[in-house]
């Protein structure tokens, strides 16, 4: 099967395997638009990427490889142990999650990018879930946010979302 | 939390099982073209990002092995990426951050509004609101008319608050001093219902936003969102664009109508929702008990024999007390339960 190579903005190159590489549906329609025009072709195609670095795209590659080991598993594995398999990927991917706010925003943007929508789920429900239940000077301490409005703006805004009875 | 469970989550679910449908909506537009509401941090320095998240809570499993021979890359903890954007502006896509922000409940966002400038706009998005408004209420506008005599046009956002507020206040009224904080807690935890993925909104977004795009610049129109009320007022004339977008044809308002569709609405005859834009019919979402007030729940548990809450694994006596008490409306209605139990 032909191989695929992803060089990131730094020149690194990743081999992956075609059924991994069809994650990202921008990688997918690349390479569905270059079989459709030169048929089968056994060289490795190289797609650079300006907008990725090393370093995330390894972690993007690290995410389409395992989702596309789960999926093999979910379809192979009998339905009993379905339950079992989707609190492994869970715990999988709370693991790959646990990473700092500035790569998360790297790898939201790659997934944005590469276009691999379940990557994107993951990244963007880990962003939302660094927003819940804090401070709005949490926050801004989460993300490295200046805080932009003035002390009588905050007061309005805080006066305007005051929920009844609390 | 038996009782309110299937109304809070009986859209969510229709979202989460067909994502292959989804809405366009003028007001995602809109959302995204409030300003530019990207979230901006000039100058992350170094400290910020060595911080260490909270850990997460790991599951406990019995078998990992599968998950072991993932090939682990090291991480970048503690230190920046290289070739990351240290120093420039931080700034994440308006599309972006409104998906982060789908992800978060009534509550949260109102929390994060004093955050920046940029949040501030990004959560007031209209679409963010009248989802978790019909995921809450389902889409009964005539009572929106009813909570309150607005000044200004009101967005979702003051619309959800306002029947928050009455929601609470009908709640109070029914019972006595002594049990309010704990109604008043149980009506209030409706807040934090968060809904998440917007697949319904995004993903498909891309190819019929372009449509309506053409559209619009063929009849010279803004390209993003109409302008409502300066052109036909919210009367709009819509004609069909494709299979399920629909547009108008005087002020450019577009609407897509999937399996999210807002703006259904209930059909007094046939008593299920409609969309009057495209004319669609959608399964009902309230449960017909949840129709209101005048019906008790056992009521309908005595004409079918059913056990209320049997379906959720709750079975026995207990169970069932408990089931009735928490659907009581009223303290005499409680109390005349518990001599009942008595």
């Amino acid at each position: 099967m032909r191989n695929i190579v992803l060089r990131a903005n730094d020149g690194a190159d990743h081999v992956i395997s075609v059924a991994a590489a069809s994650l990202c549906k921008t990688v997918a329609s690349l390479l569905q638009d270059l079989e459709a025009s030169k048929g089968e072709d056994t060289d490795p195609l190289i797609v650079p990427l300006p907008n990725v670095c090393n370093c995330t795209l390894q972690k993007v590659l690290g995410f389409c490889e395992q989702q596309r080991a789960f999926d093999e598993l979910c379809t192979a594995s009998p339905a009993a142990q379905q339950a079992d398999l989707t609190r492994q990927i869970q715990a999988w991917q709370m693991e790959y999650m646990q990473v700092s706010t500035d790569e998360l925003y790297h790898l939201v943007m790659a997934a944005h990018y590469l276009n691999v929508p379940r990557l994107l789920d993951l990244c963007t429900d880990a962003m939302a879930e660094r927003i819940r239940g804090k401070s709005p000077a949490q926050v801004r301490e989460c993300f490295g946010l200046k805080p932009s409005l003035s002390p009588e703006e905050e007061e309005e805004i805080r006066r305007s979302n005051l929920w009844a009875l609390n | 939390m038996t009782h309110d469970t299937p109304s809070i989550r009986g859209p969510a679910r229709t979202v989460g099982e067909d994502p292959a449908l989804d809405a366009l909506d003028d007001e995602l537009l809109e959302a995204l073209s409030d300003g530019d509401a990207t979230i901006a941090s000039p100058e992350v320095d170094s400290q910020q990002t060595v911080k260490e998240q909270p850990p997460f809570k790991r599951q406990r499993l019995g078998n990992r092995d599968s998950v072991q021979h993932y090939k682990q890359i090291p991480a970048a903890r503690g230190h920046l990426i290289p070739g990351s954007l240290q120093g420039t502006l931080h700034v994440l896509p308006s599309e972006l951050v409104f998906r982060v922000l789908s992800f978060l409940s009534a509550e949260d966002l109102t929390a994060a509004a004093p955050v920046c400038r940029h949040f501030r706009t990004a959560v007031a998005g209209n679409i963010l609101w009248k989802r978790l408004f019909v995921a809450r209420w389902g889409n009964l506008r005539e009572d929106l008319e009813a909570v309150k005599e607005w000044e200004r046009p009101p967005t979702w956002k003051d619309i959800y608050m306002a029947r928050d507020a009455a929601e609470l206040k009908e709640v109070l009224q029914s019972v006595s001093t002594m049990l309010k904080p704990f109604y008043a807690q149980m009506t209030s935890a409706k807040r934090s219902v968060s809904l998440g993925v917007m697949e319904d909104l995004l993903s498909a977004e891309a190819q019929s936003a372009g449509q309506v795009a053409a559209w619009r610049k063929s009849r010279r129109l803004p390209l993003l969102g109409p302008a409502h009320a300066d052109i036909c007022r919210a009367r709009c004339c819509y004609l069909q664009l494709s299979a399920n977008i629909f547009i108008c044809e005087r002020c450019g308002a577009a609407h897509f109508c999937g399996d999210a569709c807002t703006e259904r609405l209930l059909d007094r005859c046939s008593e299920l929702p409609v969309c009057p834009i495209s004319g669609r019919c959608f399964s009902r979402m309230i449960f017909p008990w949840e129709e209101g007030g005048d019906m008790d729940p056992r009521d309908h548990k005595g004409d079918d024999g059913v056990v209320e809450g049997a379906e959720d694994g709750m079975t026995g006596r207990l169970a069932m007390a408990y089931v009735d008490g928490y659907n009581c409306t009223s303290e005499a209605e409680l109390h005349r339960l518990c001599r009942g139990f008595a």
